[in-house]
């Protein structure tokens, strides 16, 4: 395939792109779900093909397709380079770099591919049938999922890489009612690595302790509304670290000057406690890549140090537009899709405070734990995120249980009022569409951190 | 390929199996900083196959480019089926209908315009949002997609539907210190629908209007005004999600045990129609090959019906209505990949007489929304709170000031007990067709 690759490059190059490259890539994904202790779901999916981009000036041309036969592919290099001339962007040439090669199958104990379905079936049957044991459960979910991805890439610079990415989400949902009211609690373990994720995991405990938490939020109370002090729990901390700040820190929203975060390197943008990067190097995270999808290496960008804007996430693209280095952060979906700036692991540092201590701090005030979902806001940098639940906090105690509700504000405000940020980092996998589509793995989190902010709604 | 797909899961020793084919060619123009930036034409065809063996449903996805891997896909779908239990609710695949459904909801303009000519479409509503000066199109897209789809099973039903989208998703931002965004979607199975000029139009209104936008501080209580897109997020989140009877079955909707009971307000009257040809999922049978036919969902405020998939009908013993869908409103990739879902076809909202314009003249104090963060809403309690990106805060009748960073607070099902105006602006927006709503009574925070 490698060398259907480079053919493709060629013929793109011959149809004058100034820069191009060639990316098969191959999707095989287990899910297992079951639903009141009856599997719903067991099926394997597999997606493969060829995606071809050129780029001629500041446009690019892409096709895809789904034959792995040579003619096919050179027929869609030459659609590409064909393509490419159809836009009207202008853009800076992208720098020549000494192509990487090589061949890396990723590190695990236990590849998927190599431990019988029935184990996995075993373990989504043991975390759906522990929910039962709660009596307010009226409905149990668990599910499992792995994802086994190769990637193949050539370009025009001599790159000729192959590597091999595996995650695996291992999550639960107990729906509980009392007659009156119906509520939710979830669970998940996810990260990038083999089996071994799941190794030593007691997912009965994982079942049940879901189920309760699920039957605690039913006497829980409506939220207050207005602007309070609030402590973010890890999961919060994440959203607004990935949705706002990271969104807006992806360095092809600053060469169109979308963010709000453009030209504020070396400006005090935040609290002294706060430090924020996006590293796609740790190797157990769900958004970790050893290479982007242009063949970049990963890298850890530092992108708040001690509360002063250091600098974006890059790809070849925006890297020269920028005159700046390429961070590895360009990637795609699969090889249907196009590849842009994006995100890998993005996350607030850990600092030096334990829970106990925030809490006692607040007079009045709100802790947070877990979150539904966020949104981006580049333009604005407005903050906006959905809580699971939270608790009360008063006169520096945790009192009442919260339901859902909603955090906003502006990102930079809250920032600036952040005064305190836990010891303990934690990360939470996900997948991120920017738009409507394109969703990539990554993780978002953070530490505790206490701020002042916006809560109101459901 | 489907009837290989069957073959190859007979011989492998399936009692029943069904393969569902889509092929898809989709081009997409992407638009960046003003100007076209990526032209992408891509070709997909993929394969879903599900079995029965024994009692144990088991299925597989694949993109395919050979007959080998089709059977391939067949094969492991068998494989699957006895790793699991014998399934007690599901008996078979849909039973083949009088003749062989042959359905196009297709604007042949879509499937031959040439990759030149989307690009230049684009230019144009990029050209109709953009001024020099004031306002640009950071981002956004035009999409062209062709399709044909196929259902079969060992029931000889064949089904096969063929369809065109056009999608479009673009923002326009105001240039200065204090950019305002607006956006627009755009979602028809016919190329004509789309008026360049009219949707750059709006684009550019939307930005203007957003840059005025200020921070909005204390708290009211107000009647509100939801536009078609934010409505129609919001009812996926809700109301669409207590019609499925996979949520009902569950005990996770809101309307389970509700048949027959007054459930909204008397103004509302939901309807399906799978037979309404400005819809992009249009059409008279569903992706398991189950017949789908108009439905009263609600009617004035009563619950008449649910959605149902093969799985749900043999589950709570009723006939299916042919909502067990693996498509998208945005996309034709990947389609097969899609595990079957209860989705409303085209979900109607009966529009009313008055304009939007008439109904906020008639507002004492409200609130008439133009985007919101993301209209999401929890599905099992209703509740929301909604970033607020730009709204219009009304005084008798007129708008006084433009607003932002605020929460918009309330709940979806309350809400939809408490209406207070139907508009005549019904819009396409993913599979529904919904008009503005006036609703009472929601809150809005601002920072103190």
């Amino acid at each position: 395939m490698q060398d259907i690759l480079q053919k493709a490059v060629d013929r793109m190059l011959s149809g004058k792109a100034h820069f191009c490259d060639a990316r098969f890539q191959r999707l095989r994904r287990l899910n297992v779900a079951m639903v009141d202790g009856a599997v719903r779901t067991l099926t394997e999916d597999k997606i493969e093909g060829v995606c071809l981009r050129a780029r001629y000036d500041g446009s690019w041309g892409y096709a895809s397709t789904i034959s792995v036969e040579q003619g096919e592919i050179l027929q869609a290099a030459s659609t590409a380079a064909k393509n490419a001339r159809l836009g009207s962007a202008k853009g800076r040439r992208i720098p020549e770099s000494k192509g990487e090669r090589g061949s890396y199958k990723a590190k695990v104990k236990w590849h998927p591919s190599k431990v019988p379905i029935e184990e996995k079936l075993a373990l989504v049957k043991d975390l759906d049938q522990a929910q039962r044991d709660v009596k307010s459960v009226v409905n149990s979910n668990a599910a499992y999922v792995e994802s086994v991805k190769e990637t193949m890439i050539a370009n025009s610079f001599d790159v000729a890489l192959e590597w091999e990415e595996i995650r695996g989400r291992l999550n639960c949902m107990s729906i509980v009612s009392n007659g009156t009211r119906t509520e939710v609690f979830y669970d998940i373990v996810d990260g990038s690595g083999g089996y071994e994720l799941f190794k030593s995991l007691d997912t009965a405990k994982m079942g049940r302790s879901c189920a309760k938490e699920a039957d605690r939020m039913l006497s829980a109370k409506r939220c207050p509304s207005g602007e309070t002090t609030c402590i973010t729990d890890p999961m919060i901390s994440g959203m607004l670290a990935h949705e706002v700040m990271g969104h807006a820190s992806e360095a092809d929203e600053i060469v169109k000057k979308r963010s709000f975060l453009t030209d504020v390197t070396g400006k005090k943008v935040a609290s002294d406690l706060i430090n924020l990067v996006d590293d796609g190097t740790l190797s157990s995270a769900h958004g970790y890549i050893p290479f982007d999808d242009e063949g970049t290496r990963s890298s850890r960008t530092v992108i708040i140090d001690k509360g002063v804007y250091q600098g974006y996430m890059q790809s070849l693209e925006t890297a020269a537009e920028m005159s700046a280095r390429p961070t590895g952060n360009g990637r795609a979906q699969d090889h249907h899709r196009r590849v842009f700036v994006r995100m890998t692991n993005t996350f607030f540092e850990a600092g030096d405070w334990k829970l106990e201590e925030m809490i006692e701090g607040v007079k009045h005030g709100v802790l947070t734990d877990r979150a539904i979902s966020g949104m981006e806001d580049p333009v604005g940098g407005g903050f906006e995120a959905k809580a699971l639940r939270g608790f009360l906090i008063e006169n520096g105690k945790v009192t009442d249980m919260i339901r859902g509700f909603t955090l906003t504000g502006k990102a930079l405000e809250i920032l600036k009022t952040t005064d305190a940020v836990g010891k303990k980092l934690e990360l939470d996998g996900g997948t991120c569409g920017k738009g409507v589509e394109d969703f990539v793995p990554v993780s978002s989190g953070g530490p505790h951190c206490r701020s002042r902010i916006i809560l109101g709604g459901g | 390929m489907v009837l290989e797909a069957i073959r190859a899961a007979k011989v492998s020793g399936a009692n029943q199996a069904e393969a569902y084919v889509v092929r898809s060619r989709s081009v997409s123009a992407y638009v960046d900083d003003s100007n076209v930036k990526s032209v992408e034409e891509k070709l997909d065809l993929g394969l879903s196959v599900r079995v029965l063996k024994g009692g144990r449903l088991g299925q597989a996805s694949s993109s395919i480019s050979s007959l080998q891997q089709a059977q391939e896909c067949a094969r492991t779908a068998v494989r699957n089926s006895s790793l699991i239990p014998v399934d007690k609710v599901f008996k078979g695949f849909a039973l083949s209908a009088k003749g062989q459904p042959w359905f196009k909801v297709k604007d042949p303009k879509v499937a031959s315009l040439p990759v030149e000519e989307v690009a230049e479409r684009l230019k144009e509503v990029v050209g109709a949002a953009s001024e020099p000066k004031n306002v640009m199109v950071p981002n956004g897209l035009l999409r062209l997609a062709d399709l044909e789809s196929v259902v079969a099973n060992t029931h000889d039903l064949v089904a096969r539907r063929e369809a065109s989208l056009v999608f479009l998703m673009l923002s326009a931002m105001t240039k200065g210190t204090r950019p305002g965004e607006g956006t627009e979607l755009f979602f028809s199975p016919y190329l004509k629908e789309l008026d360049a000029g009219k949707v750059g139009s709006s684009l550019k209104a939307k930005a203007k209007a957003a840059a005025k936008a200020k921070a909005f501080k204390g708290r009211m209580k107000l009647q509100v005004a939801l536009p078609p897109h934010e409505l129609s997020e919001m009812l996926q989140g809700s109301i669409q999600f207590a019609l499925s009877a996979e949520n009902v079955n569950r005990k996770r909707s809101p309307l389970a045990g509700q048949m027959g009971k007054k459930v909204t307000d008397k103004r509302l009257t939901l309807i399906d129609d799978p037979m309404d040809r400005r819809g992009v999922l249009s059409s008279p049978f569903d992706d398991e090959g189950t017949p789908s036919r108009r439905k009263t969902l609600i009617k004035d405020g009563v619950l008449k019906g649910y959605l149902n998939d093969l799985y749900n009908s043999q589950l709570s013993g009723v006939e299916p209505t042919g909502n067990g869908l693996r498509r998208s409103t945005s996309d034709t990739l990947g389609n097969y990949q899609l595990g079957v879902g209860i989705v409303p076809i085209c979900l109607l909202i009966k529009p009313g007489t008055k304009s939007i314009e008439d109904m906020v003249g008639e507002m004492d104090h409200g609130l008439l929304v133009e985007k919101t963060a993301s209209p999401e809403v929890h599905p099992i309690t209703g509740d929301f709170g909604l970033e607020v990106r730009c709204a219009y805060l009304v005084e008798k009748g007129e708008v006084k000031s433009t607003v932002k960073h605020c929460l918009l607070s309330g709940n979806m099902f309350r809400a939809l007990s408490q209406i207070n105006g139907v508009a005549n602006d019904a819009t396409v927006s993913r599979n529904l067709i919904v008009p503005s709503v006036l609703f009472e009574d929601f809150e809005l925070i601002g920072s103190e």
